[in-house]
């Protein structure tokens, strides 16, 4: 396990403080249009507390993750087969690689389908998701930093976008979210799990954490970008 | 490994001069060169001493001859090639038998001297020097500032620099590359500030290079870029030699091409090339708003015209109410698509660029004017575009125009037809996919191994300083990371200033 | 290069695939600018969507298209037949309604507006008293009716006594407990329009209007806001005969809803703090006492409009100023059942504070 943190080259690695860029990119994905709904369904005025509590729950499995990655020192992969063998580690192996696939699968359909509906009602999902594949592949190629990079820019280039949530806060009603605390303990559960869908993501850290600088220190930085 | 290839290489090259039989070779090479009709032999002016000369007089010059050599061999007893050299009032004088050294000398401007049937000769420097004077900077003119620009000698270049850092540890490797033409390229870094991997980089390049013909510093520029598929310049060139002494002192390598008026600096970040030197030259405050203008340019440049074919052909919703009216108008009597319409304008002022640099200054510029004039109102009036558009279009090729960097222009005008397709094909999705192109493939630039967006990603929150906006010299004490310079920093960091007395005496 | 073969590849498949995308070039489709909704019998509606013609000289003509479905879509297609570019309803700025559709019920036609993402959360919707049809036949000026008609609304809400409202207002406040929506009256009148003030509606059925003055204690009760209108007040002077009128004007209002006693029997307090400078005054010399007068005479014509109002809304059973929902931000176990049989008895309080703040310059 140990020849694979040291076959990567220092190039290829990225500073640890883009973690938090990393986590935050993935969780904050085409889910955070769609949560709102979900969860207002169920438990209305109180949403807020369940996404703040979904919020806590992934810190503590972040933390978790942290613990097994310093253990391991390896990725996902090399743990699985140092601690499984490598039979059944590498079929455990092959299940998180169909996870990750399906993940990408959902997020690229989500995507077209936000395009769909708002902007182009008949745009072929083949011919989108063509080209919105390749441009993944495109950047990938261009190695871990290139990924990493994307997510940075991906995240700074929009912050203009924050001003346009400051006009619906024009209609925004304050006084929705009283009185607070007015459903069961079971119904904020349901909607955290809910909301933890949206967060979900957090896992691919299993897969980069050798291309990590110092990994030990990027913790902080995975916690600040979940928040 | 490469080194040593090129190492081997060079020797082949020179090998077939290098026979044991000297004299026979002399000779040919002798009668190869007496081919040319600016090649003189001349027989010595004491006919029973058997002395030749030999040179071109296109490359000579013949008032050194007359002047400085030919007076002292008739008035001395010559009975040695010693003699020689000891009677003519010129340094610059080498005894040799080493063929490849002659034939280099000959045609860079030296009279070779010997006796007849003698492989050792005399090689004499007369080189004529015929180069322009150094003139008024023409591409990056400032109005404040220093007039110098380069030309087209390397040692007058070099003479430009080291009168501005007269210091020892600017160091000058020179190197000749090019089969045929034989040109000097000359590396310039400051020793203990330059990084030495970026000035080993360089020099490994250059080494590299493997062309016949080398005319321009363009050439190298495209020749040892990281990614020669890139629509990106990597490298800046620039005909100031100020603006090289600055880069040297930041720990950049610069690169001097004989024959080039322009100087390469690497390595660079994409920012750079939006950063005029003029903005060194003026307060920081103003510096940095016409750095932000420019920025600015830049994007709307690329942007506005697809935003436009995107926005008509599938947005109509967004158009604000009171535009509404206008645009559509102004489209009433264009019966081609947006798209078309774009493309049509956009080649016409291609064209119109393409004319103007093409023909002599006077008649490019009334091209330039009476084109832009009469094309414009006509195809408006034609119906062929919307006078909203031309508008458009006018003002980003004139924001295209901003850049400082020539090469960097060509580049903006290029990446703003695939955004017009793209925007065309997927409306304000499509330029968000190709902006995400467009930025993967910045991402993965380099410029001489290092990443062409910093300090933007990686993110180095220092570099800043010089990025964006010009911060005052007082904050710029330290060298850009990025370099990774070998003494990080420039200058003492607070400098204190005095204040006169306001008591008044008495 | 193996990205070059790529990006060969990728032009290759643009190509192929460029036609797949249905273009809306913004000259080759009929912008639909406002819609108006009138009401033929129980079963259909009649559709009129006015749409502008941008002349060569650069002036505007208004058309019209109208024709009857049972729903608004269905139009759409039947209007498709008899222009010769498609229509498209990404710039509506105004629907329009009937007084006789909305009191039949109208918010499926609302629905339809929603269900639609090129239409905007931003449009404006309003209640015409008489036909819509008749309405946006005429030409307003220069200007296209649909345009001339939300700049109407737009410059009422931001410098009228016209409370704020658009169909994401309309919707929230229909969805939303312990809230009744409300949207501006408009008439024809002479050769243009006018706003009469609001129409008001339950469960998406108009039951009642605020017109004239008591507008503006609507507003105030609704929202706080600033406004260039002006109230008018008369003044008993010291003679009888004569009264004095003065106007106020340059309005800001801020208002605040208290409720006391939640559970056992909730009392409501309306506290308007409104200040103000007079602008006309028919008497003599504004001093001390007069700027007395008129503020009191203000304070109380304000809160008797506003009880009228307040009255007229308990009968009505309906609460176009949001009190049910102030409540049920403060009552953990609010019943909207519960809720809805109090209101009607409620006691509500009226409080107003006017605070003249300037009298004009006098030389």
């Amino acid at each position: 396990m140990r020849e694979i943190q040291r076959t990567i080259n220092n190039n290829y690695k990225i500073s640890n403080f883009l973690v938090l860029f990393l986590v935050h990119s993935i969780q904050v994905g085409v889910g955070i249009l769609g949560f709102q709904q979900t969860i207002v369904g169920i438990i209305g005025n109180d949403s807020w507390i369940s996404v703040i509590l979904a919020g806590l729950l992934v810190h503590i499995i972040i933390w978790m993750l942290y613990k097994i990655l310093k253990y391991g020192r390896g990725d996902l992969i090399t743990i699985q087969r140092d601690i499984f063998g490598k039979w059944f580690g590498g079929v455990l192996s092959f299940i998180w690689l169909i996870y990750f696939t399906l993940i990408g699968i959902a997020v690229l359909r989500t995507y077209i389908e936000i395009v769909q509906v708002w902007m182009f009602p008949n745009i072929s999902v083949t011919f989108l998701s063509f080209l919105l594949l390749s441009l993944v592949y495109y950047i990938v190629i261009g190695g871990f930093k290139a990924v990493a990079g994307i997510c940075f820019l991906g995240m700074i280039i929009p912050l203009y976008l924050i001003l346009t949530l400051i006009f619906p806060l024009n209609f925004a009603e304050f006084q929705n979210i009283l009185p607070i605390w007015n459903h069961s303990l079971k119904e904020f559960a349901i909607s955290s799990k809910h909301m933890i869908i949206s967060y979900l993501g957090f896992s691919t850290l299993l897969m980069y954490y050798p291309f990590i600088k110092q990994p030990e220190k990027s913790q902080k930085w995975a916690h600040v970008g979940t928040s | 490994m490469n080194l040593f290839n090129w190492m081997s290489k060079f020797k082949k090259s020179t090998n077939h001069t290098e026979n044991p039989e000297v004299d026979a070779t002399l000779k040919d090479l002798l009668k190869q060169m007496k081919q040319s009709q600016d090649f003189e032999t001349l027989e010595s002016p004491k006919p029973e001493k058997n002395l030749k000369i030999f040179y071109y007089h296109s490359l000579v010059d013949v008032e050194i001859l007359h002047r400085d050599i030919l007076p002292y061999l008739k008035q001395n007893e010559i009975n040695s090639l010693i003699d020689i050299k000891k009677v003519i009032p010129i340094e610059n004088i080498t005894i040799t038998n080493d063929l490849s050294k002659i034939e280099d000398q000959l045609f860079t401007g030296s009279i070779m001297i010997r006796f007849e049937e003698n492989d050792e000769v005399v090689l004499i420097r007369a080189e004529l020097k015929k180069a322009r004077d150094v003139a008024l900077p023409e591409v990056e003119f400032s109005v404040v500032g220093p007039k110098e620009s380069f030309v087209e000698s390397l040692d007058t270049n070099i003479n430009l620099v080291r009168k501005r850092l007269p210091i020892p540890e600017l160091t000058i490797q020179q190197f000749i590359v090019g089969k045929l033409s034989k040109t000097k390229v000359a590396i310039l870094s400051i020793e203990g500030i330059a990084n030495e991997e970026n000035v080993n980089t360089v020099v490994q390049r250059i080494k590299e290079i493997s062309i016949d013909n080398l005319t321009d510093s363009s050439y190298v520029t495209q020749l040892i870029a990281d990614n020669p598929n890139s629509p990106f310049p990597q490298l800046i060139d620039t005909e100031r030699p100020d603006r090289i002494s600055a880069v040297l002192t930041e720990g950049k390598v610069a690169i001097l091409v004989d024959g080039a008026p322009h100087a390469l600096i690497g390595p660079i970040t994409l920012l750079e090339f939006f950063s005029a030197f003029e903005d060194y030259f003026l307060n920081w405050i103003v510096a940095s708003f016409f750095r932000i203008i420019r920025l600015f340019a830049v994007l709307f440049s690329i942007l506005i015209t697809p935003i436009y074919v995107a926005v008509l052909t599938y947005h109509y919703e967004i158009i604000p109410k009171d535009v509404v009216s206008t645009l559509v108008t102004s489209r009433r009597e264009v019966p081609l698509p947006p798209i078309l319409e774009a493309i049509f304008l956009e080649l016409a002022i291609e064209l119109l660029r393409e004319a103007g640099a093409r023909l002599p200054t006077k008649v490019g510029q009334t091209i330039g004017i009476v084109g832009g004039i009469v094309i414009g109102t006509a195809s408006v009036q034609a119906g062929l575009t919307s006078n909203v558009l031309l508008i458009i279009v006018a003002l980003a090729a004139l924001a295209s125009f901003t850049t400082p960097v020539y090469q960097m222009g060509n580049t903006i005008r290029l990446i703003r037809f695939p955004f017009l397709f793209f925007a065309h094909i997927l409306g304000l999705l499509g330029i968000t996919i190709c902006f995400c192109y467009i930025l993967a493939h910045l991402l993965k630039l380099t410029s001489l191994g290092r990443p062409i967006l910093e300090p933007i990603y990686p993110p180095r929150i220092t570099d800043l300083k010089d990025g964006f906006i010009r911060l005052p010299f007082s904050s710029q004490s330290k060298r850009p990371v990025y370099l990774q310079s070998e003494d990080t920093m420039k200058f003492k960091e607070k400098i204190k200033k005095r204040k006169p007395s306001t008591e008044l005496d008495g | 290069m193996k990205i070059n073969k790529y990006n060969i590849y990728l032009i290759g498949i643009f190509t192929l695939l460029s036609g797949c995308l249905k273009q809306e070039v913004i000259d080759d489709v009929q912008l639909v600018s406002a819609l108006g909704f009138d009401l033929i019998d129980n079963e259909t509606v009649s559709l009129t969507a006015s749409y502008p013609e941008y002349l060569a000289d650069k002036s505007i003509e208004g058309h019209t298209f109208t024709d009857t479905a049972p729903l608004s879509k269905e139009v759409r297609k039947k209007l498709n037949t008899v222009s010769s570019k498609p229509f498209v309803s990404g710039k509506i700025e105004v629907v329009l309604y009937s007084k006789e559709l909305a009191k039949y019920g109208m918010f499926d036609y609302i629905d339809t507006l929603n269900r639609d993402p090129s239409i905007g959360a931003r449009t404006y919707l309003g209640i015409v008293d008489g036909s819509t049809q008749n309405l946006l036949e005429q030409q307003f000026g220069q200007q296209d009716n649909g345009i001339f008609l939300s700049n109407l609304i737009e410059h009422e809400i931001k410098n009228g006594t016209l409370p704020h409202t658009n169909l994401h207002l309309f919707t929230r406040s229909y969805f939303q407990e312990g809230q009744d929506p409300f949207l501006p009256l408009i008439i024809k009148h002479n050769s243009g329009v006018k706003i009469l003030g609001v129409a008001l509606f339950k469960d998406g059925k108009m039951v009642g209007d605020i017109t004239g003055e008591s507008l503006f204690a609507f507003r105030a009760m609704y929202q706080d806001f600033s406004t260039g209108d002006s109230i008018m007040v008369k003044i008993n002077s010291s003679n009888q005969a004569e009264a004095d009128y003065a106007s106020v004007y340059n309005i800001h209002v801020k208002r605040n809803i208290q409720i006391d006693k939640l559970h056992s029997s909730p009392q409501i307090t309306i506290s308007l703090e409104v200040s103000g400078a007079i602008m006309e005054y028919t008497g003599d010399k504004i001093n001390k006492k007069v700027k007395e007068n008129i503020t009191q005479a203000t304070e109380k014509k304000l809160s008797e409009l506003c009880k009228q109002l307040m009255k007229q809304f308990q009968e009505l059973k309906i609460d176009p100023i949001g009190i049910g929902a102030k409540v049920r931000s403060q009552d953990r176990n609010f019943d909207i059942k519960k809720w809805e049989d109090t209101y009607p008895n409620i006691e509500v309080k009226i409080v107003t504070k006017v605070d003249i703040t300037e009298s004009g310059i006098i030389k």
